[in-house]
Protein backbone atom coordinates (compact mmCIF):
# COMPACT_ATOMS: atom_id res chain seq x y z
CA UNK A 1 0.00 0.00 0.00
CA UNK A 2 2.76 2.47 0.89
CA UNK A 3 4.91 1.45 -2.09
CA UNK A 4 2.31 2.54 -3.97
CA UNK A 5 1.18 5.70 -2.84
CA UNK A 6 5.07 6.26 -3.16
CA UNK A 7 4.71 5.19 -7.02
CA UNK A 8 1.70 7.74 -7.33
CA UNK A 9 3.29 10.77 -5.43
CA UNK A 10 6.34 10.03 -7.65
CA UNK A 11 3.79 10.16 -11.07
CA UNK A 12 2.08 13.04 -9.65
CA UNK A 13 5.57 14.88 -9.23
CA UNK A 14 6.47 14.17 -12.81
CA UNK A 15 3.35 14.90 -14.29
CA UNK A 16 3.53 18.24 -12.59
CA UNK A 17 6.73 18.99 -13.56
CA UNK A 18 6.10 18.55 -17.10
CA UNK A 19 2.93 20.02 -17.59
CA UNK A 20 4.56 23.42 -15.92
CA UNK A 21 8.03 22.91 -18.04
CA UNK A 22 5.86 22.66 -21.32
CA UNK A 23 3.76 25.85 -20.56
CA UNK A 24 6.63 27.60 -18.98
CA UNK A 25 8.43 27.17 -22.61
CA UNK A 26 5.32 28.63 -24.28
CA UNK A 27 5.03 31.62 -22.03
CA UNK A 28 9.08 32.23 -22.23
CA UNK A 29 8.52 31.72 -26.38
CA UNK A 30 5.59 34.54 -26.04
CA UNK A 31 7.57 36.98 -23.63
CA UNK A 32 10.51 36.57 -26.51
CA UNK A 33 7.98 37.39 -29.03
CA UNK A 34 6.54 40.35 -27.25
CA UNK A 35 10.10 41.52 -26.99
CA UNK A 36 10.28 41.31 -30.40
CA UNK A 37 7.11 43.27 -31.49
CA UNK A 38 8.33 45.52 -28.71
CA UNK A 39 11.51 46.69 -30.85
CA UNK A 40 10.05 46.52 -33.53
CA UNK A 41 7.96 48.91 -32.64
CA UNK A 42 10.16 51.09 -30.87
CA UNK A 43 12.28 51.16 -34.60
CA UNK A 44 8.90 52.14 -36.25
CA UNK A 45 8.61 55.25 -33.68
CA UNK A 46 12.71 56.30 -34.19
CA UNK A 47 11.19 56.36 -37.87
CA UNK A 48 8.88 58.00 -37.60
CA UNK A 49 10.45 60.84 -35.33
CA UNK A 50 13.53 61.31 -37.19
CA UNK A 51 11.28 61.56 -40.77
CA UNK A 52 9.33 64.33 -38.86
CA UNK A 53 12.73 66.04 -37.77
CA UNK A 54 13.98 65.77 -41.05
CA UNK A 55 10.65 67.43 -43.02
CA UNK A 56 10.69 70.43 -40.40
CA UNK A 57 14.52 70.44 -40.86
CA UNK A 58 13.89 70.87 -44.89
CA UNK A 59 11.50 73.65 -44.02
CA UNK A 60 14.18 75.33 -42.24
CA UNK A 61 16.44 75.25 -44.50
CA UNK A 62 13.69 77.00 -47.85
CA UNK A 63 12.51 79.21 -45.23
CA UNK A 64 15.94 80.51 -43.59
CA UNK A 65 17.22 81.05 -47.24
CA UNK A 66 13.83 82.37 -48.69
CA UNK A 67 14.12 84.92 -45.48
CA UNK A 68 18.06 86.16 -46.71
CA UNK A 69 17.08 86.60 -50.26
CA UNK A 70 13.90 88.51 -49.67
CA UNK A 71 15.90 90.79 -46.99
CA UNK A 72 19.93 90.68 -47.30
CA UNK A 73 20.15 90.66 -43.69
CA UNK A 74 22.50 87.16 -42.29
CA UNK A 75 20.30 86.69 -39.33
CA UNK A 76 17.71 85.11 -41.01
CA UNK A 77 20.54 82.84 -42.25
CA UNK A 78 20.42 81.51 -38.81
CA UNK A 79 17.67 78.72 -38.89
CA UNK A 80 19.28 77.58 -42.45
CA UNK A 81 22.93 77.40 -40.62
CA UNK A 82 21.12 75.24 -38.13
CA UNK A 83 19.10 72.86 -40.25
CA UNK A 84 22.21 72.38 -42.18
CA UNK A 85 24.69 71.11 -39.22
CA UNK A 86 21.61 69.03 -37.70
CA UNK A 87 19.69 67.05 -40.52
CA UNK A 88 23.22 64.84 -41.75
CA UNK A 89 23.00 63.62 -38.25
CA UNK A 90 18.96 63.14 -37.82
CA UNK A 91 19.69 61.47 -41.48
CA UNK A 92 22.28 59.12 -40.12
CA UNK A 93 19.84 58.06 -37.69
CA UNK A 94 17.67 57.30 -39.91
CA UNK A 95 19.48 55.36 -41.98
CA UNK A 96 20.97 53.52 -39.47
CA UNK A 97 17.25 52.25 -37.81
CA UNK A 98 15.69 51.91 -41.26
CA UNK A 99 17.66 49.25 -43.08
CA UNK A 100 17.53 46.79 -45.74
CA UNK A 101 15.02 44.85 -43.49
CA UNK A 102 11.85 47.88 -43.28
CA UNK A 103 9.75 48.74 -46.29
CA UNK A 104 10.83 52.26 -46.04
CA UNK A 105 14.77 51.86 -46.72
CA UNK A 106 14.26 53.11 -50.57
CA UNK A 107 12.22 55.85 -49.66
CA UNK A 108 14.87 56.83 -47.19
CA UNK A 109 17.34 56.58 -49.98
CA UNK A 110 15.37 58.89 -51.51
CA UNK A 111 15.26 61.55 -48.79
CA UNK A 112 18.65 61.76 -48.06
CA UNK A 113 19.22 62.77 -52.41
CA UNK A 114 16.15 64.98 -51.77
CA UNK A 115 17.19 66.95 -48.93
CA UNK A 116 21.14 67.28 -50.22
CA UNK A 117 19.59 68.87 -53.57
CA UNK A 118 17.09 71.18 -51.14
CA UNK A 119 21.01 72.31 -49.82
CA UNK A 120 22.07 72.90 -52.58
CA UNK A 121 19.00 74.83 -54.23
CA UNK A 122 19.11 77.17 -50.63
CA UNK A 123 23.03 77.57 -51.22
CA UNK A 124 22.51 78.39 -54.79
CA UNK A 125 19.80 81.69 -53.80
CA UNK A 126 22.29 82.86 -50.87
CA UNK A 127 25.02 82.93 -53.60
CA UNK A 128 23.12 84.67 -56.03
CA UNK A 129 21.90 86.98 -53.53
CA UNK A 130 25.34 87.65 -52.08
CA UNK A 131 26.75 88.40 -55.54
CA UNK A 132 24.12 89.60 -58.17
CA UNK A 133 21.38 91.12 -55.91
CA UNK A 134 17.80 90.37 -55.49
CA UNK A 135 16.41 90.39 -59.11
CA UNK A 136 18.58 87.78 -59.90
CA UNK A 137 18.00 85.85 -57.09
CA UNK A 138 14.44 85.90 -57.53
CA UNK A 139 14.55 85.49 -61.04
CA UNK A 140 16.58 81.90 -60.03
CA UNK A 141 13.45 81.40 -57.33
CA UNK A 142 11.10 81.87 -60.30
CA UNK A 143 12.56 78.64 -61.87
CA UNK A 144 10.39 76.66 -58.96
CA UNK A 145 12.96 74.00 -58.50
CA UNK A 146 13.48 74.69 -55.24
CA UNK A 147 9.59 74.51 -54.48
CA UNK A 148 9.48 71.05 -56.73
CA UNK A 149 12.01 69.64 -54.61
CA UNK A 150 10.34 70.93 -51.27
CA UNK A 151 7.19 69.07 -52.47
CA UNK A 152 8.75 66.16 -53.45
CA UNK A 153 10.17 65.73 -49.60
CA UNK A 154 6.82 66.52 -48.48
CA UNK A 155 5.52 63.73 -50.00
CA UNK A 156 7.69 61.31 -49.54
CA UNK A 157 7.84 62.34 -45.86
CA UNK A 158 4.02 61.57 -46.16
CA UNK A 159 4.78 58.55 -47.76
CA UNK A 160 7.24 56.97 -45.01
CA UNK A 161 4.78 57.92 -42.20
CA UNK A 162 2.40 56.45 -43.68
CA UNK A 163 3.89 53.46 -44.53
CA UNK A 164 5.44 52.96 -40.64
CA UNK A 165 1.68 54.21 -39.63
CA UNK A 166 0.81 50.87 -41.14
CA UNK A 167 3.61 48.83 -39.88
CA UNK A 168 2.89 50.60 -36.81
CA UNK A 169 -0.65 49.30 -36.38
CA UNK A 170 0.42 45.81 -37.34
CA UNK A 171 2.46 45.83 -34.79
CA UNK A 172 0.14 46.84 -32.25
CA UNK A 173 -2.45 44.32 -33.81
CA UNK A 174 0.63 41.43 -33.00
CA UNK A 175 1.25 42.93 -29.63
CA UNK A 176 -2.52 42.41 -28.70
CA UNK A 177 -2.50 39.27 -29.89
CA UNK A 178 0.61 38.09 -27.97
CA UNK A 179 -1.13 39.93 -24.85
CA UNK A 180 -3.67 37.60 -25.68
CA UNK A 181 -1.58 34.88 -25.93
CA UNK A 182 0.22 35.38 -22.80
CA UNK A 183 -3.28 36.07 -20.79
CA UNK A 184 -4.46 32.55 -22.31
CA UNK A 185 -1.35 30.77 -20.89
CA UNK A 186 -1.82 31.95 -18.03
CA UNK A 187 -5.32 30.39 -17.22
CA UNK A 188 -4.15 27.46 -19.15
CA UNK A 189 -1.12 27.16 -16.45
CA UNK A 190 -3.74 28.03 -13.36
CA UNK A 191 -6.48 25.68 -14.61
CA UNK A 192 -3.94 22.45 -15.19
CA UNK A 193 -2.15 23.38 -11.78
CA UNK A 194 -5.92 23.09 -10.46
CA UNK A 195 -6.51 19.95 -12.25
CA UNK A 196 -3.33 18.44 -10.98
CA UNK A 197 -4.30 19.20 -7.66
CA UNK A 198 -8.21 17.98 -7.77
CA UNK A 199 -6.65 14.43 -9.47
CA UNK A 200 -3.78 14.29 -6.97
CA UNK A 201 -6.70 14.95 -4.11
CA UNK A 202 -8.75 12.10 -5.42
CA UNK A 203 -5.78 10.00 -5.46
CA UNK A 204 -4.79 10.34 -2.32
CA UNK A 205 -8.54 10.59 -0.66
CA UNK A 206 -9.24 7.02 -2.93
CA UNK A 207 -5.84 5.92 -1.00
CA UNK A 208 -6.26 6.91 2.01
CA UNK A 209 -10.13 5.84 1.58
CA UNK A 210 -8.96 2.36 0.83
CA UNK A 211 -6.85 2.17 3.39
CA UNK A 212 -9.53 3.20 6.18
CA UNK A 213 -11.69 0.59 4.87
CA UNK A 214 -9.17 -2.18 4.80
CA UNK A 215 -8.24 -0.96 8.46
CA UNK A 216 -11.92 -0.98 9.22
CA UNK A 217 -12.10 -4.10 8.17
CA UNK A 218 -9.02 -5.85 10.07
CA UNK A 219 -10.44 -4.31 13.12
CA UNK A 220 -13.96 -5.96 12.80
CA UNK A 221 -12.39 -9.12 11.84
CA UNK A 222 -10.10 -8.21 15.11
CA UNK A 223 -13.35 -7.87 16.88
CA UNK A 224 -15.12 -10.90 15.39
CA UNK A 225 -12.18 -12.95 16.32
CA UNK A 226 -11.98 -11.58 19.79
CA UNK A 227 -16.01 -12.51 19.89
CA UNK A 228 -14.91 -15.67 19.01
CA UNK A 229 -12.51 -16.33 21.42
CA UNK A 230 -14.39 -15.39 24.18
CA UNK A 231 -17.52 -17.33 23.20
CA UNK A 232 -15.33 -20.48 22.68
CA UNK A 233 -13.22 -19.58 25.86
CA UNK A 234 -16.96 -19.74 27.91
CA UNK A 235 -17.98 -22.61 25.97
CA UNK A 236 -15.24 -24.10 27.23
CA UNK A 237 -15.36 -23.11 30.60
CA UNK A 238 -19.59 -23.68 31.01
CA UNK A 239 -18.46 -27.29 29.16
CA UNK A 240 -16.17 -28.04 31.76
CA UNK A 241 -18.03 -26.68 34.75
CA UNK A 242 -20.80 -29.10 33.17
CA UNK A 243 -18.48 -32.46 33.22
CA UNK A 244 -16.92 -31.41 36.75
CA UNK A 245 -21.33 -30.88 38.19
CA UNK A 246 -21.80 -34.23 36.59
CA UNK A 247 -18.98 -36.02 37.76
CA UNK A 248 -19.84 -34.45 41.42
CA UNK A 249 -23.70 -35.66 40.61
CA UNK A 250 -22.60 -39.31 39.30
CA UNK A 251 -20.46 -39.49 42.74
CA UNK A 252 -23.09 -38.47 45.03
CA UNK A 253 -25.53 -40.90 43.26
CA UNK A 254 -22.93 -43.14 43.94
CA UNK A 255 -22.52 -42.43 47.53
CA UNK A 256 -25.57 -42.75 48.24
CA UNK A 257 -26.14 -46.41 46.28
CA UNK A 258 -23.43 -47.17 48.44
CA UNK A 259 -24.57 -46.16 51.58
CA UNK A 260 -28.09 -47.42 50.95
CA UNK A 261 -26.11 -51.08 50.14
CA UNK A 262 -24.15 -51.22 53.12
CA UNK A 263 -27.19 -50.67 54.75
CA UNK A 264 -29.21 -53.87 53.10
CA UNK A 265 -25.96 -55.79 54.21
CA UNK A 266 -26.13 -54.54 57.50
CA UNK A 267 -30.04 -55.59 57.71
CA UNK A 268 -29.27 -58.76 56.07
CA UNK A 269 -25.92 -59.52 58.59
CA UNK A 270 -28.52 -58.68 61.70
CA UNK A 271 -30.71 -60.40 60.61
CA UNK B 1 -30.24 -17.77 24.94
CA UNK B 2 -29.38 -16.71 28.76
CA UNK B 3 -28.82 -19.24 31.02
CA UNK B 4 -30.67 -18.88 34.67
CA UNK B 5 -28.41 -18.53 37.32
CA UNK B 6 -28.75 -21.84 39.26
CA UNK B 7 -29.59 -20.58 42.45
CA UNK B 8 -32.23 -18.57 41.09
CA UNK B 9 -34.00 -21.77 39.52
CA UNK B 10 -37.34 -22.18 41.36
CA UNK B 11 -40.27 -24.81 40.89
CA UNK B 12 -42.13 -21.89 39.16
CA UNK B 13 -39.49 -21.82 36.44
CA UNK B 14 -39.69 -25.80 35.97
CA UNK B 15 -43.93 -25.88 35.78
CA UNK B 16 -45.50 -26.42 32.80
CA UNK B 17 -45.39 -28.44 29.62
CA UNK B 18 -42.35 -29.42 28.42
CA UNK B 19 -41.37 -31.57 24.58
CA UNK B 20 -38.14 -33.55 24.19
CA UNK B 21 -35.91 -31.94 21.80
CA UNK B 22 -33.30 -34.43 22.10
CA UNK B 23 -31.91 -36.96 24.17
CA UNK B 24 -28.20 -39.09 25.05
CA UNK B 25 -28.79 -42.66 26.82
CA UNK B 26 -25.85 -43.79 28.66
CA UNK B 27 -24.23 -46.69 26.93
CA UNK B 28 -25.11 -48.78 30.08
CA UNK B 29 -28.46 -48.07 30.13
CA UNK B 30 -30.77 -49.91 27.58
CA UNK B 31 -33.62 -47.90 27.67
CA UNK B 32 -35.06 -45.49 29.84
CA UNK B 33 -38.63 -44.35 30.08
CA UNK B 34 -38.62 -40.95 30.92
CA UNK B 35 -37.11 -40.49 27.47
CA UNK B 36 -39.58 -42.07 25.42
CA UNK B 37 -42.57 -39.85 27.16
CA UNK B 38 -43.49 -37.20 24.78
CA UNK B 39 -45.07 -34.90 26.98
CA UNK B 40 -43.70 -34.03 30.41
CA UNK B 41 -46.33 -32.14 32.32
CA UNK B 42 -44.66 -30.30 35.56
CA UNK B 43 -47.79 -29.46 37.29
CA UNK B 44 -47.67 -26.58 39.67
CA UNK B 45 -47.62 -28.64 43.59
CA UNK B 46 -45.44 -31.15 42.39
CA UNK B 47 -47.60 -33.62 40.44
CA UNK B 48 -46.08 -34.91 37.54
CA UNK B 49 -48.01 -36.40 33.97
CA UNK B 50 -45.85 -38.23 31.33
CA UNK B 51 -48.24 -40.08 28.69
CA UNK B 52 -49.34 -42.93 30.90
CA UNK B 53 -46.90 -42.21 33.78
CA UNK B 54 -47.87 -40.07 36.71
CA UNK B 55 -45.68 -39.35 40.11
CA UNK B 56 -44.42 -36.33 41.71
CA UNK B 57 -41.85 -34.15 41.66
CA UNK B 58 -39.32 -31.57 43.68
CA UNK B 59 -36.36 -29.85 43.27
CA UNK B 60 -33.94 -30.35 45.99
CA UNK B 61 -29.92 -28.26 46.06
CA UNK B 62 -26.90 -29.52 47.99
CA UNK B 63 -25.07 -26.19 47.33
CA UNK B 64 -21.63 -27.73 49.23
CA UNK B 65 -21.13 -30.25 46.43
CA UNK B 66 -22.34 -29.02 43.49
CA UNK B 67 -24.58 -25.21 42.63
CA UNK B 68 -27.00 -27.73 40.12
CA UNK B 69 -30.25 -27.55 41.67
CA UNK B 70 -31.48 -31.74 41.62
CA UNK B 71 -34.90 -32.62 40.18
CA UNK B 72 -36.31 -35.39 41.61
CA UNK B 73 -39.06 -37.79 39.79
CA UNK B 74 -40.75 -40.08 42.21
CA UNK B 75 -43.03 -42.79 41.07
CA UNK B 76 -44.83 -45.26 43.34
CA UNK B 77 -41.79 -48.32 42.16
CA UNK B 78 -38.89 -46.22 41.37
CA UNK B 79 -37.23 -42.96 41.79
CA UNK B 80 -34.83 -40.77 39.26
CA UNK B 81 -32.91 -37.92 40.03
CA UNK B 82 -31.25 -35.39 37.45
CA UNK B 83 -29.39 -32.61 37.64
CA UNK B 84 -30.43 -29.22 36.12
CA UNK B 85 -27.44 -28.41 33.46
CA UNK B 86 -29.12 -25.74 32.35
CA UNK B 87 -32.01 -23.76 32.10
CA UNK B 88 -32.27 -21.11 28.94
CA UNK B 89 -34.40 -18.35 28.53
CA UNK B 90 -34.71 -15.84 25.69
CA UNK B 91 -34.75 -12.14 27.27
CA UNK B 92 -37.21 -11.01 24.45
CA UNK B 93 -39.96 -12.42 22.49
CA UNK B 94 -38.82 -14.86 19.88
CA UNK B 95 -39.48 -18.29 18.34
CA UNK B 96 -37.11 -19.88 20.53
CA UNK B 97 -38.39 -21.54 23.64
CA UNK B 98 -37.12 -22.36 26.85
CA UNK B 99 -34.78 -24.80 27.11
CA UNK B 100 -34.56 -26.96 30.02
CA UNK B 101 -31.06 -29.52 30.21
CA UNK B 102 -31.39 -32.92 32.86
CA UNK B 103 -28.37 -34.70 33.38
CA UNK B 104 -29.83 -38.14 35.34
CA UNK B 105 -27.83 -40.09 37.58
CA UNK B 106 -27.88 -43.39 35.37
CA UNK B 107 -25.67 -41.02 32.83
CA UNK B 108 -28.56 -40.25 30.55
CA UNK B 109 -29.33 -36.67 29.43
CA UNK B 110 -32.71 -34.86 28.19
CA UNK B 111 -33.28 -31.88 26.40
CA UNK B 112 -36.42 -30.34 27.05
CA UNK B 113 -38.03 -27.32 25.30
CA UNK B 114 -41.22 -25.24 26.75
CA UNK B 115 -44.34 -25.76 25.29
CA UNK B 116 -46.27 -21.89 24.88
CA UNK B 117 -50.44 -22.01 26.14
CA UNK B 118 -52.58 -23.52 23.81
CA UNK B 119 -49.76 -26.32 22.11
CA UNK B 120 -49.36 -29.01 24.91
CA UNK B 121 -52.63 -30.28 23.19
Amino acid sequence: MIRNIENRILISFILIVAILGAVGYFAYKNVEEINRVNNKTLSVYEILSANQEIYVLSRDIEAGARGYMLTGQGEYLQPYYSAITEYPDRMTVLRKVADSTTRVYRQVDTLSHLMERRKSISENYIKVRQEKGLDSAVAVLRIGEGRIVSEQIKQLSHRIRRIEGEVLRTLLRENYSNLQQTVRNLFLLIGVIVLTLIVVFIIFRRDISGRKRAEQQLHDLNKSLEQQVMQRTEDLRRSFEDTEAKVKFRNLELEKQNRELLKRIADLEGK
Amino acid sequence: MISRRFEEITPEHISGHWRIKSSTLSPQVSSFPLADVTMHNFRVGGTYEADSISGKWHIERNEEIIPNPILFFEFPDTTYSAMITRLAYMPYSSDKRDELILYFSNGCELVLEKMREGENQ
